[in-house]
């Protein structure tokens, strides 16, 4: 009988059950999913089922993890982001939820930079929890990514960003996002690491303050190999600030663009 | 020489243009190409400080590569004037 056990082929025995399948495969497991619906009772087991054992508190194996993340994910894709490395400079609002989409993802590697510490007013939209306050950036999100996805390989710098450290920091990544907070930090970064690295996929954002409408945020291609998001014009300033749900639309958007560069080589 | 200038956002807002071909003498740079641009004093004062130099936050891209305010130009080229804006 062919099913499917935590998200792999499994042949299961004609007749099996599915506290038999437990027993015999996961005796430990006390959630025993069944196509869907968390199960109380045995069940008689039918070809093509889908069974997931899971034991609470319990962290799945790297094989494991990928295989229930690759069952998510279009085929093919998974592959692609697994053998990928970003780069991520700025862990604000925009950097912080933009490193947890790829780790969700499976992203091979993630090269994360910020010198700034958690503050009380970063939580309206960064993610970080209170506990975190006064936590270096870097070791706080990388707490909360080792939680969600313990295998993706993460390189800390708990630096501030210039001209010259640059590109020996991010020299060796698939796709660079800028997701600083200043404009002349972003501009720094497009004068720089854009130049030495040409070749490399450069994700910026631009305005993305306030509450105003979601659908002006979106993506405009500029010079050969820089993409920005955002509305290009709300800056973020006194009685305009940085929220939440906008922040996180453009962080998703530049998540979103640097799967579609790894995955398929351009955006558009 | 003609250059093509193609502007973003608010540059493009006060421009009045989306992008628009200028003719200047051969090797101008960047920063004569633009400051000889009248599109009025809203323009010029995003794109210049009072001292004339072009403000520090002003991205400009020639030929898709970030380039500076001293690039000498040569017919053809096209230059992208872009200002990003605080926040992340």
């Amino acid at each position: 009988m062919n099913i499917r056990l935590n998200e792999r082929p499994y042949d299961a025995s004609p007749g099996a059950t599915l506290f038999a399948l437990r027993d015999a495969v996961k005796p430990d497991a006390d959630v025993v999913i069944l196509n869907g619906a968390a199960m109380r009772g045995d069940a008689s087991l039918a070809d093509g089922d889908e069974v997931c054992l899971i034991r609470r508190g319990e962290t799945p194996s790297a094989d494991e993890l990928e295989a229930l993340m690759a069952a998510r994910h279009t085929p093919g894709v998974h592959a692609r982001v697994k053998g990928a490395a970003v780069g991520i400079a700025g862990l604000g609002g925009l950097g912080s939820a933009i490193a947890i989409a790829l780790a969700r993802m499976g992203i091979g590697k993630l090269i994360l930079a910020d010198f700034d510490v958690v503050e009380p007013s970063n939580l309206n939209r960064q993610q970080y929890f209170v506990d975190q306050l006064g936590l270096l950036k870097t070791d706080a999100l990388a707490a909360n990514l080792r939680r969600i996805n313990p295998y993706v390989a993460l390189e800390l710098h708990a630096v501030r960003l210039t001209p010259d450290n640059l590109t020996p920091i991010f020299g060796s990544v698939n796709v660079m996002v800028e997701a600083f907070d200043r404009a002349d930090q972003k501009v720094m970064i497009l004068q720089t690491f854009a130049v030495n690295r040409p070749d490399i996929p450069l994700v910026a954002a631009s305005g993305l303050a306030g509450f105003g409408s979601e659908t002006t945020i979106g993506v405009t291609s500029i010079g050969r190999n820089i993409h920005v998001v955002g509305d290009l014009e709300t800056a973020a300033r006194p009685g305009w600030g940085l929220m939440a749900p906008r922040v996180g639309i453009a962080a998703h958007m530049q998540a979103n663009v640097v799967l579609r560069l790894l995955v398929e080589g351009r955006t558009t | 020489m003609t250059v093509t200038l193609t502007y973003f956002a608010q540059i493009r807002r006060k421009a009045g243009v989306e992008s628009e071909t200028v003719t200047a003498t051969d090797g101008t740079t960047v920063h004569g190409v633009l400051a000889a641009i009248q599109h009025g004093a809203e323009f010029g004062e995003l794109l210049f400080e009072k001292t004339g130099a072009l403000r520090p936050v002003i991205l400009l891209v020639v030929n898709g590569l970030p380039s500076t305010p001293e690039r000498m130009l040569r017919d053809g080229d096209s230059v992208q004037v872009f200002s990003p804006v605080a926040g992340g």
